[in-house]
């Protein structure tokens, strides 16, 4: 069978990945580059907003605009995608169990606001890419736990058009697809520097000590987790060259 | 709306509040209550500590609030360390507490700062004086420069011991706390500050630059303390206990930052086999603890610890007599003569209701829910006056769904 060449898959990436991805190397080579190679990346001018005032401290240079994706109606979907909605809430963490219940709450943001807009006009991308025919799935690269909670998640719960990631995933994932040129341990270096920049959602914790130690308690959780998806990968990888 | 009754420790026959949720400012202020089987564990590390030269690597782990930085305070108390030191031939025990830095790009420098303020310089020269008088001057500058592996660093240690200003005075009999000209530079040269003028006069060709240095300086310094005798010789050397708290910070520590620090800390604690231990407090949430700690320090890190005390999760039984402990400790009078629970303020099933219903019963929030029991109790006039009212469990359930 001959396979076409296929078309680089879209990636919409929020503001917050965005700037997470500033200084992050992975095998020596800035992480930006390596997801502009392998994506085609894109996001809301509300991103482009959101990330002017950093653009100035970004160690990498880039024609931001050019990768701006406008179709007219956003604030249409907007309104049909996230007027009310309902979000899971984190309940109670149970000492017992260690595991964190959940509770669901209907959501009505204030679409007004441009807090999030980033996030939501991405979403909208991301359906509107997929009605537009040019696309069959989205990658929706986002690093704001808050919002994926809030937005994103009640997204892709009803549309099954691809997987929201967050910079973890992409390494994760460029580990899997660059095995030959990328070590276990710089993957896991690149994994320890994007955990710990991620933004946590603390909402659920009462004072400051408790952030900090739940922030810890997850950051520490969450790279655990990551460690051992790259070892299981490296683990799958020598056993098959191994088989070879 | 604000109390309109008075909040008196002394009406439930307490000196003061036994459930602070912030440590003590002194380790003479800490008290132990319950965790026997904690107090055991350290124990017996320090009896061992006290009876051979090896160096302990100590991981306290539990989760937060569990303990570990109260068990640090505590086991610096002046009073428990000396049990330890009479019942053993070793000549003392130095302690210093710190916490890792939180500002990862600055780790070493402030790890080393912090150390060293924790040593103290005045305490640091004393123990070079020694050093310096038990050899001849030329033979102590040579051996603190094979300590150290440097001219520059050993020059220094030995600099803080020999000090010709300080000779004269003493030899005069006018020993005096004024610091020389050359101690002030010192100071200035262990902390990064000196100018390229005042190294020359000291007479050092280079500043303490890296990480490296920084830990080499560290565990030179460590080493003087501990004494420079042959191993064997369990009397003539001191063991140096070095806590450090909060080492999940670690989690935050960007991987150029990381690397290096561990790698320093690494090297400080095998530079030191011998009459040291270095405690390293993680809170760690994860079943999994092994895997959690590999990951915040890496598994080279793992395979130097020599001991784990655990701070686990009380039981209902252990969680009541840490609770009894507290109250009988800041006891002004006994309720029992008065007719009342030895559990007082509480009656006995409202305490055991409290204990039961905590989500969890880490000391951090049973003193919590303890406190705030007793803060509603008083506000809302359960206890009017000296042993009168009591709080029962209808209280302390009332307490709780309110959320207090």
């Amino acid at each position: 069978m001959v396979r076409a060449k296929s078309k680089k898959t879209l990636c919409i990436i929020d503001t917050c990945a965005l700037v997470d991805l500033n200084n992050i190397e992975l095998a020596r080579r800035p992480l930006q580059k390596w997801l502009w190679k392998e994506f085609e990346v894109t996001y809301s001018d509300a991103v482009l907003e959101e990330f002017k005032s950093f653009q100035h401290h970004m160690s990498f240079r880039e024609d931001w605009e050019v990768h701006v994706w406008r179709f007219p109606h956003v604030s249409a979907y907007e309104r049909a995608l996230f007027s009310s909605h309902q979000r899971l809430l984190e309940d109670k963490h149970c000492k017992q169990c260690k595991q964190i219940t959940w509770k669901t709450d209907t959501f009505k943001p204030d679409l007004a606001d441009a807090k999030d807009r980033g996030e939501r006009y991405n979403c909208c991308i991301a359906l509107n890419a997929i009605l537009e025919g040019e696309y069959s799935q989205v990658i929706f690269l986002t690093d704001d736990l808050r919002a994926v909670r809030d937005y994103v998640a009640h997204f892709f719960d009803i549309f099954s058009l691809g997987i929201a990631w967050s910079l973890l995933d992409l390494i994760a994932y460029l580990f899997t697809r660059y095995q030959n040129n990328i070590s276990l341990e710089e993957a896991k270096k690149a994994l320890r520097d994007v955990n710990t920049g991620l933004t946590p959602n603390n909402e659920r914790l009462a004072n400051q000590n408790d952030i900090r130690h739940g922030e810890y308690e997850k950051k520490q959780q969450r790279l655990t987790n990551y460690y051992r998806k790259v070892e299981q990968i490296a683990q799958i990888f020598s056993q098959l060259s191994g088989g070879r | 709306m604000a109390s309109i009754y008075p909040h008196d420790w002394e009406w439930i026959f307490l000196k003061q509040d036994p459930f602070p949720n912030t440590p003590p400012r002194r380790p003479e202020d800490a008290v132990w209550a319950g965790f026997q089987e904690v107090k055991g564990q350290l124990n017996e590390l320090f009896v061992e500590a006290l009876a051979s030269p090896q160096t302990q690597v100590v991981l306290a782990r539990g989760e937060y609030g569990s303990g570990k930085t109260h068990a640090a305070m505590y086991t610096r108390r002046r009073d428990y360390l000396d049990d330890f030191v009479q019942i053993q031939r070793i000549k003392d025990i130095d302690m210093y507490y710190v916490q890792l830095p939180k500002e990862p790009e600055h780790a070493d420098e402030l790890l080393y700062r912090d150390i060293l303020e924790a040593v103290q310089f005045r305490r640091l020269r004393q123990f070079m004086r020694a050093i310096v008088a038990a050899e001849t001057p030329h033979g102590a500058l040579e051996k603190l420069q094979d300590l150290s592996h440097s001219e520059t660093m050993g020059r220094a240690l030995w600099l803080l011991g020999f000090d010709p200003e300080y000779l004269e005075q003493k030899n005069a009999l006018q020993e005096s706390d004024a610091l020389s000209e050359q101690q002030k530079l010192l100071e200035r040269f262990f902390f990064s500050q000196a100018t390229r003028r005042e190294l020359k006069q000291l007479g050092l060709s280079r500043d303490i630059k890296s990480t490296q240095d920084r830990f080499h300086i560290l565990a030179s310094v460590f080493q003087c303390i501990i004494g420079l005798a042959p191993i064997e010789a369990i009397e003539q050397h001191r063991r140096v206990i070095l806590w450090i708290d909060e080492m999940e910070d670690l989690i935050g520590y960007p991987s150029r930052y990381h690397r290096s620090f561990l790698r320093g800390l690494r090297d400080f604690m095998d530079t030191l086999p011998n009459y040291f231990t270095i405690f390293m407090n993680f809170s760690l949430a994860s079943f999994d603890y092994a895997k959690g700690i590999e990951v915040v320090t890496g598994a080279d890190f793992l395979d130097r610890v020599t001991h784990q005390i655990h701070f686990k999760e009380p039981s209902e039984e252990e969680a009541l007599e840490y609770v009894l402990d507290l109250l009988h400790f800041y006891r002004t009078d006994d309720p029992t003569v008065h007719g009342l629970p030895n559990t007082y303020p509480f009656d006995h099933s409202a305490l055991l209701i409290l204990l039961t219903d905590l989500r969890s019963r880490i000391p951090h929030d049973i003193n919590q829910r303890c406190a705030d029991v007793i803060t509603a109790a008083f506000q809302q006039g359960v206890i009017i006056a000296p042993g009168n009212g009591i709080i029962d469990k209808d209280f302390v359930r009332g307490v709780e769904d309110r959320g207090v």
